[in-house]
């Protein structure tokens, strides 16, 4: 292609974000759509008590301690990036072991929140509350166990190999899924605790 | 144009290629080129089984109370040919062709992630698989390709169909948002030097404003699966209306899905067309920006129009006006195109080879598809039609006589560049006034059915309607259809052993995927092309009148 | 390289459009010769709110038809005066655009979108209104098969309703099971029957007759059997019927056999008969079933033959639907028929 010489308006740039970061941003923007579908279904489900009822059930002060241990693993996960750049890859690694155990803390609680309600014979086939709950929880849970295994991977395979000061490493795109699972428990924590504290839903 | 196959030996050997099996290179590939090349053949494979579907379908419809069909055998029959047609075969073919093409179009050599493209390749391969077996898994699903709920309920659909329907619009649906997040970040980051987005080719265009709709429409019918698996297997409640559930929720969601889709399926095809047009017209497209601009347009509002499917559940009045108003809103940006394929065509010098054969075929067919798609829009003529057989009849002239038409177009403009051999014209000709033919003594007759009162999706109908003539000429197109396919089989098969070589540009077209070698190398361009205008290859021919001296006046 | 672009044989490629053209035209002529044979809604319609969707749907189609012979005339137009003529290599004048031709294309459809939507507008309000003096009528769908309810009269029928002339009716749809549709073309429009959820629908029939309709959203196995009439009485005739229909069995066939096969074969499990003890309700009510045209949701006429047919064997006559096949002696079907046919 020799032959091409006029020379170019303008030339190829590409947002400074980095080809990585941008698709996990896409995927985000993507799985949201999914959370906000289940979403919407657990508000509709509100409108037909019949069974078990969130109020009777759950209690907003047992489990916001583990959704506080849930949104400071998004803190400790934004102190283990810096360390990257510092050349402290042991340091990262104690910020991404604190991450994965509260993360892993949520996720136990979460379980004994699903444990005491089979106590009550509460399955997701009980009535149309619990039906929206545990696939509301369960697929965030999912996605937060997904989460710890990427995490955990990444502090174990940075022992051999370290990470790298790149802003698109896998560390750097991990976080950014991290914190947008934490951040989706948020709105999943209004919905279903707040909400039935408040307004007794 | 300069040659760009150097001897063998002197670049790096393309990756899974050369030291593989014939058959590793294929299926170990990460090439985008060969990805795209099995997501056609793919497409092609579930195509024949999707039309094999609409023979049986048409034989049983032949005449009035026939018994060829069990209506069990029909509803499972039908259900697969809409599941199968939507997303094994249209949006396989039109996201294969997007692989083969974008990094092409746009000068890079690869798409952004490769291995993350195979890996969606073969969960749709995989989940199209998963969906046939449900033939031999106790049976096929049965209950429509938009499942309303209740029917998938364990209480109405009994065998494991819905379940495996469920699973595989899953699986295909992650693979298809991996693909769309692929061509997003490949066109912001490997676009060549002066390739900028406003001289992208609109192929490519219409490719990103796609993999938009993908992106967020496609998650919406995940959740509703996830949901219709979870009352199924897990005897959850969302879609029981004896504990609450809400059957209008699960068309809602789906339809949030559901009419994105039909743009899915649409723009691409838009794309194809205005590629195709200018070329054989030798002029550049009317109003890039334009084209551009209403397809950005069609992509914005097409996630506002989609309870215009559901003017027949009871909504109020004004949720009722508000969608028509938006659904008759998204036919202006789809006229400007129309307007503008004319335009692009007008005063041109138009070689009708076969590719503008089938792209007036599409201008001509999909317009009536569009005007038909108004009067739905149009709550009260909905109320009549919606259901119908008219309905099958509009969505048929949007989907074969718009897409496939479209489809056909790139094949014939495309397999040159794809194989570096021509299809026959001769049988092209002869393909395209066959399946016009074909396609419109099918489908024209439905208007009428649907006028007359014959629902869709029955499996027989009352002798005393008087509908036996109408679906008589029908089952007859359909036949004629099927002709021209095979034509199309025979074209391919004799042009892959023996076709005439096409050598690198035979359109004497202007983007740059003609700039390289037919097949393209694995490495597509042994040096990254420069894009000094819309189309580089034209400016490259004429120095004396380049396209990038009109882009301040046209921009 | 340019290895194929030698020019198309252009009188072929003319022959074989003339050859199209032919055979479009046949196919052109044979259309409505097929059609016209059977009732339109959309030139028929014996409801107010029937013409209205009608009258509607001429203007729309009148405007669509400017627009499709308009854009496939200049289609046609520019095949033949723009085509490259043979020899004719070249590239055509350059042309990029015109905003303003652009900016035109886009305004002038927006507009004529704002008038149709007034129109829809206003079609909807005529089509929705229910009079004060409506005749309330309770439809459930069922698989696959329609229930009727006249709340006010103390009326149960099954596949087929009747209603008097001139009098707007004010339905409620409702179903027992999937989603279904009620459509009765030559009266205007449908809705959706909904587990869960009450919709509403009217019209007047202003014509005494006979009218067809369907369920026309695929519900499941029988879907195509899930047919329905609609009687249209004179005020008269219908406060008669709605008499006959509210009062209880009496069938000329009424036998003490026949009540004994009735009952020991589990036919009133699902149906009721009232005056009798069967009260099932998960199946058409028959206490009058001898009065209607059609069995089975529209697959047979209703005489002592088809009768007999849908009893020996309903699987056969309309496969899937959830009636068992009962396999009942000679004697006892015969006994069985009579009575049924009897329950005027």
């Amino acid at each position: 292609m020799a032959t091409l010489t006029i020379p170019a308006a303008d030339t190829h740039m590409g947002p400074t974000l980095g080809p990585k970061r941008l698709g996990v941003l896409l995927f985000i923007a993507s799985e949201s759509v999914v959370f906000f579908v289940l979403i919407a279904m657990y508000v509709v489900g509100q409108a037909h008590p019949n069974g078990p009822t969130p109020r009777a059930q759950l209690d907003v002060g047992h489990m916001i301690l583990y959704s506080v241990a849930l949104w400071a693993s998004s803190a400790t996960m934004a102190m283990a990036l810096p360390r990257v750049q510092r050349d402290d890859q042991r340091g990262m690694r104690w910020w991404l072991l604190a991450t994965v155990v509260l993360g892993a803390i949520f996720v136990i609680g979460e379980a004994q929140e699903w444990w005491l309600l089979y106590q009550d014979q509460i399955s997701a086939a009980r009535n149309l509350w619990a039906t929206t709950f545990f696939m509301l929880t369960g697929i965030h849970g999912l996605h937060v166990i997904i989460g710890l295994i990427a995490i955990g991977t990444i502090a174990l395979v940075s022992l051999r190999a370290p990470v790298s000061k790149s802003h698109e490493s896998g560390l750097e795109v991990v976080s950014l899924y991290w914190h947008f699972v934490d951040a989706m428990w948020i709105l999943i924590f209004g919905t279903i605790y707040v909400w039935s504290a408040v307004l007794g839903g | 144009m300069a040659a760009t196959v150097l001897p063998p030996g002197t670049y790096p050997k393309d990756i899974g290629g050369e030291s593989h099996t014939w058959l590793l290179s294929w299926v170990a590939s990460v090439d985008h080129k060969k990805i795209g090349i099995m997501y056609i053949v793919t497409s092609l494979v579930f195509f024949a089984a999707g039309g094999i579907e609409s023979l049986l379908m048409r034989w049983q419809l032949g005449t009035p109370e026939n018994t060829f069909l069990t209506p069990d055998e029909y509803n499972q029959i039908f259900t697969m040919h809409g599941v199968t047609m939507i997303f094994f075969a249209v949006m396989p073919f039109l996201f294969g062709l997007a692989n083969y093409l974008v990094p092409l179009m746009i000068g890079a050599r690869d798409v952004a992630y490769p291995r993350l493209n195979a890996f969606s390749f073969w969960l749709l391969a995989f989940s199209g698989i998963m969906l046939y077996y449900s033939w031999i898994g106790g049976g096929a699903p049965n209950a429509g390709w938009y499942g309303y709920a209740p029917l998938t309920e364990h209480a109405y659909a009994t065998s494991n169909g819905d379940s495996y329907y469920a699973l595989a619009l899953i699986l295909s649906g992650i693979g298809t948002i991996a693909t769309s997040i692929n061509l997003i970040v490949t066109t912001i980051y490997h676009r060549a030097p002066g390739m900028s987005l406003r001289r992208i080719p609109i192929f490519v265009w219409m490719i990103i404003v796609t993999s938009f709709l993908s992106l967020f429409a496609l998650p919406s019918l995940t959740g509703d699966m996830v949901m219709v698996l979870a009352d199924r297997l897990l005897g959850a409640h969302f879609f029981d209306a004896n504990a609450g559930g809400s059957d209008v929720m699960y068309q809602h969601i789906f339809w949030i899905f559901g009419h994105p889709e039909v743009y899915i399926m649409a723009l691409p095809a838009f794309g194809v067309m205005s590629e195709v047009i200018p070329v054989f017209s030798r002029k550049p497209i009317f109003g890039y920006t334009f084209v551009v601009g209403s397809g950005v347009a069609i992509g914005f509002l097409s996630f506002g129009v989609w309870a215009h499917h559901m003017f027949t559940v009871g909504m109020t009045l004004t949720q009722d006006y508000f969608f028509s108003a938006t659904s008759m809103a998204i036919a202006i940006p789809t006229g400007v195109k129309i307007f503008t394929w004319v335009a692009t065509a007008w005063g041109g010098r138009i070689r009708f080879r076969t590719p503008m054969l089938f792209a007036f075929g599409f201008i001509a067919m999909f317009l009536i598809g569009g005007l038909s798609g108004v009067t739905l829009a149009i709550i009260p003529i909905d109320w009549q039609v919606n259901g119908s057989y008219y309905l099958v009849a509009h969505f048929h002239y949007v989907l074969f006589g718009g897409t496939a038409f479209a489809v056909f177009s790139g094949v014939f403009y495309w397999f040159p560049k794809m194989s570096g051999r021509m299809l026959s014209e001769r049988l092209g000709v002869w393909q395209f006034w066959v399946m016009l033919v074909g396609f419109n003594l099918t489908f024209f007759p439905m208007h009428l059915m649907g006028l007359e009162g014959m629902p869709r999706r029955v499996y027989t109908y009352p002798d005393q309607l008087d509908l036996g003539g109408l679906n008589a000429i029908s089952t007859l197109g359909s036949f004629i259809l099927a002709v021209s396919i095979i034509i199309f089989i025979v074209n391919l098969w004799r042009s892959i052993r023996s076709g005439a070589p096409a050598g690198d540009n035979p359109w004497e077209a202007w983007t740059l995927e003609w700039a390289t070698s037919s097949p393209p190398p694995a490495y597509n361009f042994l040096e990254i092309p420069v894009a000094t205008s819309r189309r580089p290859l034209w400016d490259l021919a004429h120095p004396e009148d380049p396209d990038w001296a009109h882009e301040k006046e046209h921009g | 390289m340019r290895a194929a672009s030698a020019p198309l044989a252009a009188r072929g490629w003319v022959a074989r459009r003339l050859a199209a053209a032919g055979l479009g035209g046949v196919f052109a002529l044979l259309l409505p010769a097929a059609a016209f044979a059977a009732p339109y809604w959309a030139v028929l319609g014996d409801s107010p709110q029937a013409r209205s969707i009608q009258h509607l749907f001429w203007i729309v189609i009148g405007v669509a038809f400017v627009f499709l012979f308009g854009i496939e005339g200049a289609l046609l137009y520019v095949v033949f005066r723009f085509r490259a003529r043979p020899g004719d290599e070249g590239d055509a004048p350059q042309v990029y655009g015109n905003r303003r031709l652009e900016v035109w294309w886009t305004i002038v459809p927006a507009l004529i979108l704002v008038v149709m939507f007034i129109f829809t507008v206003r079609a909807v309000g005529e089509e929705t209104a229910v009079a004060p003096n409506a005749l309330p009528v309770t439809v459930i769908g069922h698989q696959w098969w329609w229930e009727f309810r006249y709340p006010t009269l103390g009326v149960v029928t099954a596949n087929e309703l009747h209603v008097p002339v001139g009098r707007s009716i004010d339905f409620t749809l409702e179903s027992a099971d999937v989603v279904h549709s009620f459509w009765l073309p030559l009266l205007g429009g449908k809705e959706q029957l909904i587990p869960g959820q009450k919709n509403r629908w009217t019209f007047t029939v202003d014509k005494a007759g006979s009218y067809d309709g369907a369920c026309s959203e695929y519900c499941g196995g029988a879907h195509a059997w899930m047919r329905l009439t609609l009687v249209a009485d004179t005020p008269a005739q219908f406060e008669a019927w709605a008499k006959a229909q509210a009062a209880p069995a009496a069938s000329t066939g009424a036998s003490a056999q026949a009540l004994r096969v009735f009952t020991q074969n589990a036919c009133s499990q699902c149906h009721a008969i009232r005056g009798t003890t069967a009260s099932g309700a998960v199946a058409p009510d028959l206490t009058h079933v001898g009065s209607r045209t059609t069995l089975g949701g529209g697959v047979l006429a209703n005489n002592a033959g088809d009768m007999a047919r849908w009893l020996e064997n309903p699987q056969a006559v309309k496969p899937g639907v959830l009636m068992p096949d009962l396999h009942l002696s000679a004697d006892d079907l015969s006994t069985l028929t009579a009575y049924l046919e009897g329950l005027k």
